[in-house]
């Protein structure tokens, strides 16, 4: 066998099974036909670097709600897109759980300048809560430059996922002021006991 | 009933009517300082703080105690547990009631308790300006004399950056009792309910009014949290007060910060805790920030949240849905590869499953009885590309 044969055979050894093998669950889901233009979509994501699991989800989610072939290929294409433009937004180093939350950033309507800002104030860190809860807030009905403000702040502080959540529950409760954290104040002698 | 039985109840109670199923964390401060208050010795002091908070949903209850010890074995304790309930936002407008229950106790001396409710109005932009009134009454119990109390508040809140700003004016009435011909009532002393409690002939009864108006900021920069107050107190029967304070606190660990705190605090006149200047350092030690609960038992009644995804646990997370009336209910989601999954019934008008599930932002639907698929009850629903409306939720 020639050099060039090995090395097709080799390439062809590497290539992961999603590049040439069916999705199984969108074949049990979905007729051959669509199935097999969302797996078109799906492998071109995936050859772009782009993460295929969320389009093979959209297009479950479309079976799962009876809807028509053509707009289950339309939804999955049309995420293809939101994704693409969420890799543009983030760079390559983004997650699929981050580049997936990202698209639903957008697709609420958010700048893309608005996750390149929260990628650089935590560049070490996760970006999929905060992510999350930004879009998750502009969905509550958040001003979106609001909504952007509040998340880059925790940002910029450093604070934890948990804090974002917080914030959200706190843009839904608009927030109340409680008792207050505890001060280091000694309690008081009475007022009798000279 | 004696007072001390009565306020453990009210704790039970107040304990027992929260969810059983929410977030709890809270903190424990152990330090030493300085404490010169107004009419009485001054020293050193050791202190113990702890508090807790426990959240679920729109219901919370904070608890935050005060434990001092002074050398020749005085000892006080302030303790206070609030409880509140807030409404949905409607609008600008979010709406909030209290109850609040607080006690103090010292050495060798009958302390105080007071029980107060408290509704509150808070209009909000977005969620970093926000202003509210408020109205509290209540009734407070000092040396064997029970008063009613009264309380207005206005305030309002800004974060500017990083910098959380926040304006408090608050009159509180009470009665204040004190002895003709011993002490002027206009004295500096006379600035609580229980300044001169002894009843006699000369006993008499007014009532206090005292304004404060309270500027105050945290700031929250990397490890160091910081946080300021100024302000003053007004009144037409006792000398205005300056009252300030400062505080910082450093992060050495994420359960462990170093805090200092120094002040010239005012006397509270529902607890009769006179004012004072101090200054104490110490550790603050984190208890869960916060702290997911174990799997609940079944409740006995139906849950307030209609639908919630709890914490992950090795079985993966509960997840629980309200259907008052359903035969049967469904959840498909993004994590079950939108493949329906059958609910079981749990408890009175709910159904509940495990299922592992990720942090994150996910999709999901329920359907009842084999109908249309939909958002769950008290979820953010979104319209489908594919009809319909489905929930996105954010898993922590």
């Amino acid at each position: 066998m020639s050099v060039a044969w090995w090395l097709v055979f080799s390439v062809f050894l590497a290539l992961p099974p999603t590049a040439w093998a069916q999705d199984e669950r969108l074949t049990e889901r979905l007729n051959p036909a669509t199935a097999s233009q969302v797996q078109q979509v799906v492998d071109s994501a995936r050859r772009g670097g782009l993460p295929g699991e969320p389009l093979v989800q959209k297009a479950l989610e479309g079976a799962t709600l009876g809807a028509s072939d053509d707009r289950i290929v339309a939804a999955v294409q049309s995420l293809h897109g939101q994704l693409r433009r969420a890799r543009e937004a983030l760079g390559g180093q983004a997650s699929d759980a981050e580049l997936t939350a990202a698209a639903g950033a957008l697709r609420a309507g958010l700048e893309p300048s608005a996750l390149r800002r929260l990628q650089s104030l935590r560049p070490d860190q996760p970006l999929v809560i905060p992510i999350a809860v930004l879009t998750d807030l502009v969905a509550e009905g958040v001003p979106p430059a609001e909504a952007t403000r509040s998340v880059l702040d925790l940002a910029r502080d450093g604070r934890p996922d948990d804090e974002f959540v917080a914030l959200r529950r706190q843009g839904r409760a608009a927030g109340a002021e409680p008792m207050g954290r505890p001060a280091l104040r000694p309690a008081a002698d009475p007022p009798v006991d000279q | 009933m004696n007072r001390g039985r009565a306020l453990l109840v009210a704790l039970l109670c107040s304990a027992g009517a929260s969810p059983a199923f929410g977030q709890l964390s809270g903190t424990l401060d152990m330090g030493a300082g300085t404490y010169r208050p107004d009419r009485s010795i001054p020293g050193g002091v050791a202190s113990i703080v702890p508090s807790l908070r426990y959240q679920r949903g729109p219901f919370e209850v904070n608890a935050l105690g005060v434990y001092s010890d002074a050398p020749a074995g005085r000892w006080n304790f302030q303790g206070g547990t609030e409880a509140f309930a807030r409404t949905p936002a409607f609008g600008f407008l979010l709406l909030e009631v209290s109850g609040k229950a607080e006690w103090t106790r010292h050495y060798r001396v009958d302390g105080t308790t007071a029980f107060s409710g408290a509704m509150r109005a808070y209009l909000t932009t977005g969620s970093r300006v926000r202003a509210w009134v408020g109205r509290t009454v209540g009734s407070a119990t000092a040396l064997g004399t029970r008063r009613p109390l009264r309380r207005t508040e206005v305030g309002g809140s800004a974060a500017l950056g990083a910098v959380h700003l926040a304006f408090t004016l608050a009159s509180t009435t009470v009665d204040r009792s004190y002895i003709l011909g011993v002490v002027d009532p206009r004295g500096p002393m006379a600035d609580t309910m229980a300044s001169y409690p002894e009843p006699s002939a000369q006993h008499q009864v007014d009532r206090l009014a005292i304004t404060d108006a309270v500027l105050s900021g945290r700031w929250r920069l990397q490890a160091f949290d910081f946080d300021a107050a100024l302000g003053r107190r007004f009144s037409r029967s006792t000398p205005e007060t300056l009252i300030w304070g400062l505080g910082a606190s450093r992060d050495l660990a994420p359960t462990l910060a170093l805090v200092a705190a120094a002040g010239r605090a005012g006397s509270d006149p529902v607890t009769s805790v006179p004012g004072a200047r101090y200054f104490a350092v110490g550790l603050r030690f984190k208890v869960g920030a916060p702290v997911p609960l174990s799997l609940p038992p079944a409740p006995t009644s139906r849950p307030s949240a209609p639908f919630r995804i709890g914490p992950a646990v090795a079985a993966g997370r509960e997840i629980v849905v309200q259907a008052p009336h359903a035969e049967t209910v469904e959840l498909a989601g993004d994590f079950t590869d939108w493949k329906p999954v059958m609910l079981r019934p749990w408890g009175p008008d709910s159904w509940r499953t495990l299922l592992q599930v990720s942090p994150g932002l996910h999709r999901l639907a329920i359907r009842i009885d084999g109908g249309e698929w939909r958002a769950p009850p008290g979820t953010r629903p979104v319209e489908s590309e594919f009809g319909g409306q489905v929930a996105e939720v954010v898993v922590e």
